[in-house]
Parts: C-alpha cells; sequence; structure tokens
C-alpha cells in the first residue's frame, strides 16, 4: 500500500519535471514557430516547382508575378486588404464556434444572409449617410446572427449536427438569394446575374485613400481581431466557452448552461459573418449578388484549420490568401497562364503547412513516447 | 537558403521592372484588345467563343494584341469588380475594352466613365438604347435568334411525337428571345413545310435556374433532359452551357430510342456525338471584334447599339458570319435541304417569322396581324409566345 | 475442452486479469459473476480472440496458443453473445443468418433456419427484417447464427438484460437442453445472482481480476456475496461506527430531504414512486448491484435526470421539478465517478477550474488556490497544470475542493474510485468534516464494505427499486448481500421495517 502511494507521487514528480523540460525547450516560441513556418514555405516552394514544370512557366517568376499582383501597388494592396476584411471577420468567427467545439459551417449562408439583411435594410433608402449604413451593417450582423441562431437550435434541441444543417442552410441561403435577385428584388427591367440595382453612391462605405479597401471596415476587422482575442481568453465568458467546448457534461455540473452558451457562440459567429456579408454589399459589390459571400465563410474554415483554431496566426494566413486571390488575375493578364494555376499554388501552400504541421505532431508524438 | 535568396532576388527584381515598365507608354502601332470573360476561356461555349475571337483579331489585324482576364464573376474570383479588372487591363496598355457578359453591365459603366479616353463595348447590353452609357461605351451583339430558329426549325422537322423539349438556362430577356426564336422556327417547319396542325405541336420549356447545374440550387439538367425524354419529347434543344441534353439524348439512344438532341453555343458540340445530334448554334465573334478593333485604332468608332445579322450567303463564314449553326450527324439530307431552303427565305427578306400576329403566352398581343417587330420588340419581349409551354418570368 | 492457464491482461497499472486459470467442460453451465470492473469482460474477450492477453495460455483442444484471434475463436468453436445483438436490423433475418457463414444459395439458407428453428423450438420467418423482432428474438437468432456456424462453446454477456421474464425461461431452456443433449459449454456472464443460482454446475467467482472461488451445488447463497464482496468479517469498519464517523442531528430534527411520491426517469428506466428523508449530518450509502436503480437515484436528485412526479422537500423547501441550476443553487451538488469524463475539463487549468467553480473569486484567484487547494486538500501542483494531467487522487482532491463550503447535500458515485488507501482515507475524512458540519452525504460504492464502513443507513436497490433502507446496526454484510441479490426484505429483515 505504502509503496503504490510513492509510485503515485514519484510519477506527479516525473509529470512536473517533463512539464518543466517542454518549457525550457519552447523558451523562444515565435522562433520555433517561424522556423516551421519557414519549412512550409520552403515545402511550398518546392512543389510548385514541380507542378509548374510541365506548364513551361518559371515557378519563381510565377510567385513573384502572384505575390506582385497582391502587394505590387497601394491599389494592389487595397485590394487585398478589401478582401481580408470580410474573410478576417469570418475566420475569427469561427474561433468563437471553435471554441465551443462546433463547426460552424454554415458560416457561408451566415454570410449571405448578412448581405440579404443588409439590402433589405437598404431598399427603403434612395440616398443616405452614415446612420442608413450603420442601420445596414446592423441588419447584416442580426441576419448573420438569426441564420446561426437556427443552426444553433437545430444542434442544440434538434440533435442535428451542425456541419449538416450548416450545409443545409448554406444551400438555403443562396436560394433566397437567387430568388430575391429574380423574383421581388429584380432590377427594373430585367433580372439578371447582375444582381439588384446598386446601392446609391452616398451609401457606400467610405474608402481608405486610393484604395478599393473602406477604412471602416478595416477598423471593424481589426476591432473583431482585438474584440475576440479578449472574449476568449481574457473575459469568464471566454473561459465558461471554453469550458462547454471541453466538456459540455461537466458543464453542466458547473452549471455553465452550456446550451445557452453554445447558442451565443452560434450567434457571435453568425454576426460577424454577417457582417462580412453587410462589407461585402455596402464596401465590395454595392448590391446583392448571386455569389455575394465569394466563398469567404469555406475559405475562413481553411484558414481556421491551418491556424489550428488560434487566433494569432489568423490575419496573417487571411492576409496571404486574399493577396493570392488578387495576384492570380495576373497570371492570365501578365503571363498567358491559366489562372486556375494560382489555385493550385495556394492549394501546395495550404498542404504545405498541414503536412509540416503533422510532421511536427509525429515528432512531438515520438518525442513523449520515447 | 539559397532558394530563398533568390526567390526574393525575383521577387525584387520583379517588382523593380513593373514599375519600370508600367509607365512607359504602348507602342504607337499596337493596338491592345483587352478582354473581360466571364467563364474560363477554355469552356468550349460561351466565354471560349469571345476568346477565340479576340484571337482572331491578332491573326487579322497587324500590330494587335489581346489580353484577357477570364472567370470573372464573383464565385470564382471574390471581391473582384469589373472596374478594377479594367484598371489592370488599362494599366497593361489596352485601348479596346470588351466585356462579355450581361451581368458586368453597371461595372462596365462605371470603368468607362472613369476611362473616358478608352472605348468599351458591352456584349450582350443595351446601355446605348437605355440612355445610360457614357460617350465611350457601345453595345454589340449578334442576332442568335436565327440560328435558333434553325435550331427550333431542324428539332420540329425531326420530331416525330410533335413535342420538343428545350432545356432552359435562367429566365431573363435574352433567353426568352432565344426560346421564342427557337419555338418560332419549329412552329414554321411543323406547319409550312411539314403541313401538320400548329395544335399538334408541343413545344415545352423548362428552366433550370442557371447557365449550369448548380447542385441543391438548379434543377438537374440531366433530370430534365430526362423527364423530357421519359414524357414522349424525341428532341430537345438546350439553351444551358453544359451537354447534358447531348449526354442524356445519346444514352436513351443507346437504350433503343429515336432521339435528338441540340447543344448550344460551342461549334464542335456535335462532333463525336453520333446522330443524336442534329445541329448547333453557336456565336463567332471574330469578324465583329476586327470590324471593332479596326474602327477604334482609325479612330471611326461611332459607339452605338450593334446588332450583327447572319451572313446569310454562309452561315457557317468564320470571316463574315457572327453566328453559325453547324448541323451534326443526325441531320439528314433531306432535313439540310429544307433547312437550306428555310435560310435563303430569311436571308432574302421574304421571310420574317418577327411578324404578326402573334400572342403572348397569356393571349395579349405581341405583334398586330402583318406588323413586323422592331428589334426592341424582339429584344424587350415580355413573355413566351402564345403556343409555348413553360414559364415566362420567374416567380 | 478449453483449458485458460495464468492470463494476464494488463493495461498500464490496471490488472484486468491477474493470474486467471479457468478450465471449461463440454456440457456444463458456467456462470462467471462479479462486479463491475471484476475482469469479466476481458476474461470472456481473451476467449473469443478479440484481446490478447498480456501473458498466460489457452489451451483448445490440444492445441496450446498465447492468444487467439477471433477467426481462431471461431474455428475452435468459441462464439459469444453480447449484450446488444451484432446484428443488422435493417436486413431481413435470412441475410443477417448468412453473415460470416460460407457461401449458400438463399433456398439452402431458409432451410438451415427451419432446420434449427425446429431443433431449438424457436420461430423464424427468415424474409422479416430484424428490426421486427423482439431484443430476446434477436439474441435468439444470433444464438442460432452461432450454432450454425458451429460453435461448441457460448459465452453469453448478460443475456437477460432487456428481455421478458418469459423469454428469459426460454433462453434458459434452450441453454439448459444445448448443454445437457449436444454437449456444449456454456458461459454465463452476470452479475445477477439469481440466475447463476438456478443455472450453473459452477460458479466462478471473479474479484479485482481473479478467480477467487469455484463454488459448485449445493450453494450457499451467503459465501457466493461474501466471495463477491469481499470478506466482511475480516472488515472493522461493518461492525462499529468508526472513531471519525460523524454523528447525525437528532432525529426530530427537521430533515435535510424529504421525498414524497418522487418517480425518477432516466434514458432507460424510471423508478418509484419513493418515499425517502435524510438529516443534516447524516451519512447515506446505497447498496445495489450494477444498474439496480442507484445510479438512477442519485441522478434524479441532483436534476440530472427527470423527476416526472412527486415532491422534494430541501431543507423545507418543496420542490416538484429538478431543475438542476436551481437545486445547486439550493446547495446540491453531485460529484460523479468518472472524474475526466464527466466532472472535470482535461485541457483546462486548475487555475481556470477554480475560476468557473468560483465565479465571485475572479480578483484573488490565486491566494484562493493557495488556501482552497494546496492547503486544505493538500493538492500539491500548479494551478497552471492541466486536469488531464492530474493522478486521480489529485482528481478527486480537485473535485472537491470546487464543492462550495455552503453545499448542504453532496451526492457521490464511488468517492474513492482508482485511489490508493491514502488518498481514499484522506478522501473520506474530508467527506466526514462536511458531514460534522452539518451537510448531508448521500454515495454509492460497489465496493460493499466502504458502503458499510461509511453509513448511517444503508440504502438497498434491487430490480430498479429501493427495496430496503437499513440502520447500521443492522447492516451486515450478509444482510445487504441478501436484499441485493432480491431476497424479500420482510424475510431478511424480520419484518421490521
Amino acid at each position: 500500500m505504502k509503496r503504490a502511494t510513492s509510485r503515485a507521487t514519484s510519477q506527479e514528480k516525473s509529470r512536473t519535471q517533463s512539464q518543466e523540460k517542454t518549457q525550457a525547450w519552447s523558451r523562444f516560441p515565435a522562433l520555433t514557430e517561424a522556423g516551421w513556418l519557414g519549412a512550409a514555405l520552403l515545402l511550398a516552394l518546392g512543389l510548385t516547382v514541380l507542378v509548374t514544370l510541365p506548364s513551361g512557366a518559371s515557378p519563381f517568376e510565377t510567385i513573384a508575378v502572384l505575390l506582385e499582383g497582391g502587394l505590387g501597388s497601394v491599389t494592389k494592396l487595397g485590394r487585398a486588404l478589401a478582401g481580408w476584411v470580410p474573410l478576417t471577420l469570418c475566420a475569427v468567427g469561427l474561433l468563437v464556434t471553435f471554441t465551443a467545439r462546433l463547426w460552424n459551417i454554415g458560416v457561408e449562408g451566415q454570410v449571405v444572409m448578412g448581405a440579404i439583411f443588409c439590402t433589405a435594410a437598404l431598399r427603403p433608402f434612395d440616398t443616405g449617410g452614415v446612420p442608413e449604413i450603420i442601420l445596414a451593417m446592423a441588419a447584416g450582423i442580426l441576419g448573420g446572427a438569426l441564420w446561426a441562431l437556427l443552426a444553433g437550435l437545430l444542434r442544440v434541441f434538434g440533435r442535428v449536427h451542425e456541419i449538416f444543417s450548416g450545409l443545409g442552410l448554406n444551400f438555403v441561403a443562396l436560394g433566397v438569394t437567387l430568388w430575391l435577385i429574380f423574383g421581388p428584388w429584380k432590377r427594373p427591367g430585367v433580372a439578371s446575374m447582375s444582381g439588384t440595382e446598386p446601392i446609391d453612391v452616398s451609401l457606400w462605405l467610405p474608402r481608405l485613400g486610393p484604395m478599393s479597401v473602406s477604412w471602416a471596415a478595416l477598423a471593424l476587422a481589426l476591432a473583431a481581431i482585438v474584440g475576440v482575442g479578449l472574449l476568449l481568453r481574457r473575459s469568464s465568458w471566454g473561459l465558461k466557452l471554453r469550458a462547454v467546448g471541453e466538456n459540455p457534461k461537466a458543464a453542466t455540473l458547473f452549471a455553465l448552461g452550456p446550451r445557452r452558451r453554445l447558442l451565443q457562440a452560434f450567434m457571435l459567429c453568425g454576426g460577424l459573418a454577417g457582417l462580412a456579408g453587410a462589407i461585402q454589399v455596402l464596401g465590395v459589390y454595392h448590391r446583392l449578388l448571386p455569389s455575394i459571400s465569394s466563398s469567404y465563410g469555406y475559405t475562413a474554415l481553411l484558414v481556421g484549420m491551418m491556424a489550428s483554431f488560434r487566433l494569432g496566426p489568423v490575419p496573417f494566413i487571411c492576409f496571404f490568401f486574399a493577396v493570392l486571390t488578387v495576384g492570380s488575375i495576373q497570371l492570365p493578364l501578365q503571363m498567358g497562364l491559366d489562372s486556375s494555376l494560382s489555385g493550385v499554388i495556394q492549394g501546395i501552400m495550404v498542404l504545405s503547412v498541414f503536412i509540416v504541421h503533422g510532421l511536427r505532431l509525429w515528432l512531438r508524438q515520438r518525442r513523449e513516447a520515447a | 537558403m539559397p532558394k530563398l535568396r533568390s526567390l526574393l532576388f525575383v521577387m525584387l527584381s520583379v517588382v523593380f521592372m513593373a514599375a519600370l515598365l508600367v509607365p512607359g507608354p504602348a507602342s504607337a502601332k499596337d493596338f491592345t484588345i483587352g478582354l473581360i470573360l466571364v467563364g474560363p476561356y477554355n469552356d468550349k461555349g460561351y466565354s471560349q467563343a469571345q476568346y477565340e475571337g479576340g484571337k482572331y483579331v491578332e491573326a487579322h489585324m497587324p500590330g494587335a494584341r489581346m489580353i484577357y482576364l477570364d472567370k470573372v464573376n464573383p464565385a470564382d474570383r471574390p471581391g473582384l469588380t469589373v472596374p478594377q479588372v479594367v484598371d489592370d487591363l488599362v494599366e497593361k496598355g489596352a485601348d479596346l475594352i470588351i466585356a462579355g457578359s450581361d451581368d458586368m453591365k453597371d461595372g462596365i459603366l462605371e470603368a468607362a466613365r472613369m476611362h473616358p479616353d478608352k472605348t468599351f463595348v458591352h456584349i450582350s447590353g443595351d446601355a446605348t438604347w437605355t440612355g445610360a452609357a457614357p460617350a465611350n461605351l457601345g453595345n454589340l451583339f449578334s442576332r442568335m435568334e436565327y440560328p435558333q430558329m434553325m435550331a427550333g426549325f431542324t428539332a420540329a422537322m425531326a420530331t416525330e411525337t410533335g413535342k420538343i423539349g428545350y432545356l432552359g438556362p435562367l429566365i431573363n430577356e435574352e433567353t426568352r428571345r432565344l426560346v421564342a426564336a427557337a419555338y418560332l422556327g419549329a412552329a414554321h417547319a411543323w406547319t409550312t413545310v411539314r403541313g401538320r396542325d400548329v395544335k399538334d405541336l408541343s413545344f415545352n420549356v423548362k428552366w433550370i435556374g442557371f447557365w449550369f447545374n448548380i447542385p441543391g440550387v438548379t434543377a438537374d439538367p440531366t433530370q430534365v433532359a430526362g423527364s423530357f425524354f421519359d414524357t414522349g419529347h424525341d428532341v430537345v434543344i438546350s439553351g444551358i452551357d453544359t451537354p447534358e441534353a447531348v449526354a442524356v439524348a445519346r444514352q436513351k439512344s443507346s437504350q433503343g430510342a429515336k432521339v435528338f438532341a441540340l447543344p448550344y453555343d460551342y461549334e464542335k458540340a456535335c462532333e463525336g456525338q453520333g446522330a443524336i445530334c442534329l445541329g448547333v448554334p453557336y456565336f463567332n465573334w471574330g469578324p465583329g471584334f476586327l470590324r471593332l478593333a479596326t474602327q477604334v485604332r482609325d479612330g471611326s468608332y461611332k459607339p452605338a447599339f450593334e446588332w450583327d445579322a447572319p451572313y446569310w450567303a454562309k452561315i457557317n463564314d468564320h470571316d463574315k458570319s457572327p453566328v453559325g449553326f453547324m448541323p451534326g450527324e443526325g441531320m439528314t439530307p433531306e432535313i439540310q435541304a429544307k433547312l437550306d431552303g428555310f435560310v435563303a427565305q430569311m436571308g432574302s427578306g421574304q421571310l420574317d417569322l418577327f411578324t404578326g400576329p402573334l400572342n403572348y403566352q397569356d393571349g395579349s398581343v405581341f405583334l398586330k396581324p402583318g406588323e413586323k417587330a422592331t428589334d426592341k420588340q424582339i429584344w424587350y419581349m415580355e413573355q413566351l409566345l402564345e403556343g409555348m409551354t413553360g414559364q415566362s418570368s420567374a416567380r | 475442452m478449453i483449458v485458460l492457464q495464468d492470463i494476464h491482461k494488463h493495461y498500464g497499472r490496471v490488472r484486468a486479469n491477474d493470474g486467471v486459470s479457468l478450465t471449461l467442460e463440454p456440457g456444463r453451465i458456467y456462470a462467471l459473476v462479479g462486479e463491475n470492473g471484476a475482469g469479466k469482460s476481458t476474461l470472456m474477450r481473451v476467449l473469443a480472440g478479440h484481446t490478447r492477453p498480456t501473458s498466460g495460455t489457452i489451451d483448445l483442444g490440444g492445441r496450446t496458443v498465447a492468444f487467439l484471434t477471433p477467426t481462431l475463436a471461431r474455428e475452435h468453436g468459441v462464439g459469444m453473445l453480447y449484450q446488444d445483438p451484432l446484428d443488422f436490423p435493417a436486413m431481413p433475418i435470412w441475410e443477417n443468418f448468412q453473415l460470416g457463414a460460407p457461401k449458400r444459395t438463399k433456398g439452402q439458407v431458409f432451410d438451415v433456419i427451419g432446420e434449427l428453428s425446429y431443433r431449438l423450438d424457436a420461430c423464424f420467418l427468415p424474409d422479416e427484417a430484424v428490426s421486427s423482432l423482439t431484443v430476446g428474438e434477436r439474441q435468439l437468432l444470433e444464438l442460432l447464427r452461432l450454432l450454425d456456424l458451429g460453435a461448441t462453446t457460448l459465452i453469453l454477456d448478460e443475456p437477460t438484460t432487456g428481455i421478458t421474464p418469459e423469454q428469459k425461461r426460454e433462453l434458459f431452456d434452450l441453454l439448459m437442453k444445448l448443454a445437457r443433449e449436444e454437449n456444449h459449454t456454456i458461459v454465463l456472464v452476470t452479475h445477477k445472482l439469481s440466475e447463476a443460482l438456478e443455472m450453473a454446475d459452477a460458479i466462478l467467482v471473479m474479484r479485482q481480476g481473479a478467480i477467487v472461488a469455484t463454488l459448485t451445488p449445493p450453494y450457499d447463497e451467503g459465501e457466493l456475496v461474501l466471495r463477491m464482496f469481499g470478506d466482511a468479517a475480516e472488515s472493522e469498519g461493518a461492525d462499529a461506527p468508526g472513531p471519525a464517523t460523524p454523528r447525525p442531528a437528532a432525529l426530530d430534527a427537521p430533515p435535510r430531504l424529504r421525498l414524497d411520491n418522487v418517480v425518477m426517469a432516466g434514458p432507460k428506466y424510471s423508478m418509484g414512486p419513493m418515499r425517502f428523508s435524510a438529516r443534516p449530518g447524516e451519512c447515506i450509502g446505497l447498496a445495489g448491484l450494477d444498474g439496480s436503480g442507484q445510479e438512477l437515484f442519485l441522478r434524479g436528485l441532483c436534476g440530472l435526470d427527470r423527476m416526472p412526479g412527486g415532491t422534494l422537500t430541501l431543507d423545507g423547501r418543496a420542490y416538484t421539478t429538478n431543475d438542476f441550476p436551481v437545486l445547486r443553487r439550493a446547495g446540491v451538488h453531485f460529484v460523479p465517478a468518472d472524474r475526466l469524463e464527466m466532472a472535470l475539463f482535461p485541457a483546462l487549468t486548475l487555475r481556470e477550474h477554480i475560476a468557473l467553480a468560483f465565479p465571485g473569486r475572479s480578483d484573488e484567484l490565486d491566494a484562493f488556490y493557495q488556501s482552497q487547494c494546496v492547503e486544505r486538500f493538500n493538492l500539491r501542483a500548479h494551478p497552471q497544470t492541466r486536469a488531464s494531467e492530474l493522478s486521480g487522487g489529485n482528481q478527486q482532491r480537485l473535485l472537491l475542493s470546487l464543492i462550495p463550503d455552503h453545499a448542504a447535500l453532496l451526492l457521490m458515485e464511488h468517492p474513492t474510485r482508482g485511489l490508493d488507501a491514502g488518498s481514499a482515507r484522506q478522501v473520506w475524512s474530508h467527506l466526514h468534516d462536511r458531514c460534522r458540519a452539518g451537510a448531508t452525504l448521500i454515495f454509492f460504492s460497489p465496493d460493499l464494505d466502504e458502503v458499510l464502513a461509511h453509513s448511517h443507513r444503508v440504502a438497498v436497490f434491487y430490480d430498479r427499486a429501493m427495496a430496503a433502507v437499513v440502520d447500521r446496526a443492522r447492516a451486515t454484510t450478509e444482510v445487504v448481500g441478501a436484499l441485493m441479490a432480491g431476497k424479500d426484505p420482510d424475510q431478511v429483515l424480520g419484518g421490521g421495517q
């Protein structure tokens, strides 16, 4: 009996020791991270060379053209930032739901709903100003949040997994958009894929100098990053949400109101996605389009996975994606290359990050097992 | 490490070179066409036809160069707007900018106002008619009605059941116009050539909701085409971008059914499809683009609404006709002969199918007896015509 | 004949099987009994080839191997019937029957089913879907299938859960027939002692990974209970209250908890109506074989399972619904046995657990952690340690430290599960302190000695009902064991209760 006790104590001791060891080993986390990222980039480069060789294009030039196309001038940077804003809003929102271990794949439809609500709020106004814009944004947030709440209610009370309800609701949202554009909200004369009648210039989000991104949208995205960071890491709400995600049964025992908190997480994510949709309407397209969401929701899921659902890397990965998207149009323009090559390169980069990440986990497991 | 450094070097040098090159004026002799395509440049359909039109100009106009950007739509290129594309094209030296699709209409107007020194042409738009266009923007379209009439004619000649299905994309003025034209061609063949009662001809339109299949959003064209064949229709005319109708017809044919299909938009769509393929209406932008480019370079271009008629003498002449109808293997010599006669009648002006009396689907008058439709009446048709079944407008 | 020699199966430090030797002879029915975690399932899985033993040998008709695979086991005629039949409800009977069998036509399968059914007095329509059968019928079908595959040694894991008494009767008749007439070996894994007593030619009692006794008829029920739950005679705690045991409040004091006609409903079954009361400072132990209702009783009391009828009175306040957060605020705290699964957040740190449990203390968390966890509960771990990194003892210390001092009613499942003796003593001394301070403790433990040692009263559950409540003075291993085995309380307690 005594032996058993001492064994337990010594185990605990060794556990603390190993913990200290790990801490010492990762004293420079930023450096380690950068090293792994560098490894991922090198791998991506190698794979890109392999892929571009058959097309006859120089891989370095291809990548250079891509980057230059996204960063080469102030206007191009502006476009990249304009894509960065909605992507970041969605990705940051997804961190909230993921903290509660929810796979809110419905984020795509929540963007669409935000755009629909935003457009609806603007319909009574021919022209307007700041109050109307704020109203429209609030409506967008509301739309996204309600759409997410629907997925949440189905999950919490209907026991429908959010992946399935989310996919379904995405289709419904897209269907609603098409119906509105070709039905009640069709432009005078003819309904077309070009969307609803454009909103008046007075309702556009103000631009940032020569850039096509709005300073208001940028500010909102930055605020979302900081806000969600504080909420998840510093607030007791965030702690409770993490607890709910970690162990819903224990959360019930702690009386943390897991259901309510799951719904709140859904709504917060949906609200941010809805804001992204509103910004697409107010700042980018100035109308409701059939593909108003630009698949930012799905891309944001990818971003979240690449960032292992940590906040830190999210803005950077989003920016990287935005730059590649903007830069990709230079491939056919400058080099006569099929622009889908940029999609391939983008895919390679994502794959490289996952491969390196997997390698890292494997190494860690092996070390721990040893 | 050397890899990284060389990458950095290449990046820097490219940025530097770009900075050097951009402000340099394009050489005076050169002429650059900037083409904005809605779909992939190699889609074997609508966008490829425009891309090949640009290639045609490059081949036939000394000093001409085409730059293009394809897949310009919010789904394929998130956040990219038409004015941004135009900025890039202008930056690369484009003198004439051609926007290829109906859904670019707002963007191209905005861009044209921002670049008053460049010339813009919007294909399939109507801004010069509505007065929305600035002075440097014109419209160009080809009279696809006639190849559609030929498609309808061929279908009605081939059908045994007297039931023709039309696999429509989404409902707008363009598609309404084209499906009505196909119906007019079919009705003409059915009554005048085959001498049958128009009441015995069933012309059924089903809209899938978009230019191609989007699972869960549009109706599945494979199923729609299949249900056409299953309900006694033996010819299906396709108005969508993708070849489902032909594939289904082949499948039914291999099961022993005597069925036909007519695809759309790509000259070679019937090649290798066997006897089920009767023929395909297609665009041929080469001559139109070449005319525009020449006029713009000479300074003689006056922006207007141009709606190019076929070159009746030889409708598949690549150097002359803006549209064509390429017969497939299913076209028998007998039908071909009748079709040639039909084309000759239309070409001579002897026959104009847009002549009254014609009623809309709800019975209201479209054209009074003897009245010939104006271009605007045809362009802005409000409904499908009497005698056709199917929706006239989206719910 | 199957002979197991010195089978060991270790999972890390846990010895699920610790030197089991066993001989199974043809034509005999064995009952394998033992509490949850005694190692029955592991042993059976070894026999069916699903688990590879750490050491030991298995002798099958003269061939000696170190382990079995499912295929090898089947070849030697070992067939296992699981508690939940392994079938495909959407498929018809004959297709299910054909699974894993050699290739046959549909007609042949029909013939085989007909023949087996005739032989064993069963009745199956081969075209019917399995989903239309009752659990009992599905079991029987599975049994037929195993026999068809050539099984001569049949292992049945808790076969009587979820079937009617008649079906049980039929099943037992069939098993009897198989053993007596066809010379099959039957192993009945159960914790229902009555079944073992009724059926078995030999009862194998497992405890802590070993077979502690092999009983043969005539059975002495008291001995069986004694073997299963340990030698109570050697335990001091059962005879008299230990010096540390707190004294409950006087009998005439207002009760802490009163249940009037309370019905509780879990996901699988419901129970009640029940009457029950507990005083402040009282420790009440729940005894019962697995699944007898004590789990539902605890979960219903705290509001995790529903209370569709009756009134629950806590400190003079009556509740007709048992809402978990409301009861929790009123001082009801539930501590489940499965700590990491149910009660803790594995990836959160100790500090974060404290912050979650004591929202009011967020401004002085570290000081509070020091005083609450380290000083009071001797929880020697850094506040940034994750819960998953704690040992079982420290997990329990953490859980106890998270219960606020004013908790009036503590509901605990197996408070010392997985703890070494030292930690267990510490936990109990803390719980006694709480009771001395006026809290009421209702706890369940599969270790009967522990229940007897720490209870003022013992509530015995049998067959999803509270069978009797026994005072400490009369609560001996024999009495409680007999009640747990389903003996009539009037008989056992002499009609006094």
